[in-house]
């Protein structure tokens, strides 16, 4: 074990790296939980239709998420094809947004400390993935298409969760809805424009494969971290 | 398969994996127990947080957090009080006058100090603690919310111009682990100077 710290640090590089990526994830903390106050408080005090206001609230949630945006990371980690992305990302986003607005609608309310849990746990699945953990382990690859959809459905029920809190007014909820996840789609496009150029340039200047792996254990603490984070409240309230 | 890993010997070992994985749990729980859960929600098992400063923080939010619960709840019970005894509750004699109340605030004590005030009408006023600094809130409840002022200090002296017709008054809550007393004196047109109950 000792043996095995030594190995992760000898690099320079990639120990700058590990603790960039970690104060990272815990310097955005405050941003986490996207709608805010203001934001709450404007959408209470609000009815009928406004699809500009709730395109922006669905694009602010996303960009400010930084869960949302760790898992996406997670999985275009080793793509690099346009069209591999666009497959993966669609299959994620019609999981969030059916869970989304039937959530919603059905009033499907589930804690939100354990749908972030899970969320949480849905990077650190990831990030064991990309690591090839599966098909070591297990001798066969889990469908990667499946669990990118599987929780895709899980975010947007943390996603439905935020909204009934939120206490939309039912006057032009549908249209209101449907808007936040156009916003959605938008900051999560956005999102994925910057980790995929991040990735790109990484991929073309660093040593990429070599610091793939020590990433992906990266990515994973973070995933932990969250999950104790939100596992921590639930039990605290 | 957009794994990288085309053949089997090029996968990182079984023992290998499940020390990453370890590896990480471990670093999430020192980063949980040493700064997320000190300064998230005040629990602080390995007192590295209260070293960093983080416990404070946690302790402040969590502290909010169930003000707002109670003040939430403390208002609605207010209200239907109100309905009943808002008749013979309004004192009518406004008059130019000077007071001081003098009251002890124990460690995480919070109290409030009231006074009845005719839209417009103003006082001056001056307080200070024998001490640390004391969170306070100044504003009305009457009918219309207002907050004049809010923060943490020591001492605050001013003019407070009512901003509609009713109770205007302070809240402190003493958030150190000492006792405290507070002081706060009031000159001009109002009635009914005292703690509120």
């Amino acid at each position: 074990m000792v043996d095995f710290i030594k190995q992760v640090f000898k690099r320079k590089n990639s120990f700058v790296f590990f603790w960039v990526l970690l104060l990272f994830l815990l310097a955005v903390d405050a941003l986490a939980h996207g709608v805010t106050d203001g934001d709450k408080g404007f959408i209470q005090a609000s009815s009928g239709r406004m699809l500009m206001a709730f395109i922006y609230l669905g694009a602010k949630h996303m960009i400010t998420g930084y869960d949302h945006l760790s898992f996406l990371f997670g999985v275009i980690f080793f793509l690099y094809r346009l069209k591999d992305i666009s497959i993966y990302v669609t299959l994620f986003a019609v999981g969030h947004s059916i869970t989304l607005i039937s959530g919603v609608l059905f009033e499907v309310s589930i804690n939100a400390y354990i749908i972030d849990a899970i969320i949480g746990f849905s990077i650190v699945y990831k990030a064991l993935d990309n690591m090839g953990a599966y098909e070591r382990w297990f001798g066969f690859q889990p469908s990667t298409k499946l669990a990118t959809h599987v929780f895709g459905l899980i975010h947007g029920f943390g996603l439905a969760t935020k909204i009934i809190e939120y206490q939309v007014s039912p006057d032009g909820l549908i249209p209101n809805l449907i808007a936040f996840n156009v916003g959605v789609e938008i900051g999560q496009i956005l999102g994925l424009i910057v980790i995929f150029i991040l990735i790109s340039y990484w991929r073309r200047f660093g040593n990429f494969i070599q610091h793939a792996y020590r990433a992906n254990v990266a990515l994973m603490a973070g995933g932990f971290v969250f999950v104790g984070y939100q596992l921590a409240g639930y039990f605290i309230s | 398969m957009e794994n990288n890993h085309s053949t089997n010997s090029e996968l990182p070992s079984a023992v290998k994996l499940l020390k990453s994985t370890v590896l990480a749990i471990v670093i999430a729980g020192v980063i949980l127990v040493t700064t997320v859960l000190p300064a998230e929600y005040g629990i602080d098992p390995s007192g590295i947080g209260e070293m960093l400063g983080l416990k404070r923080m946690g302790d402040i939010k969590t502290e909010l957090a169930q003000e707002r619960i109670a003040a939430e709840s403390d208002k609605n019970a207010k209200v239907e009080q109100m309905s009943i005894a808002q008749s013979d509750a309004k004192p009518t004699n406004y008059i130019s006058q000077k007071g001081e109340i003098k009251i002890a605030l124990k460690a995480n004590e919070g109290r409030e100090l009231k006074v009845f005030m005719k839209k417009g009408d103003q006082i001056s006023y001056e307080w200070s603690t024998d001490g640390e600094a004391v969170y306070f809130s100044a504003h009305t409840d009457s009918g219309e919310e207002f907050t004049y002022s809010e923060g943490s200090k020591n001492e605050d002296k001013g003019i407070l111009k009512a901003f509609c017709d009713g109770r205007h008054g302070w809240w402190y809550k003493n958030r150190t682990q000492k006792p405290m007393v507070l002081t706060l004196k009031i000159e001009g047109k109002y009635a009914d100077f005292r703690e509120d109950y």
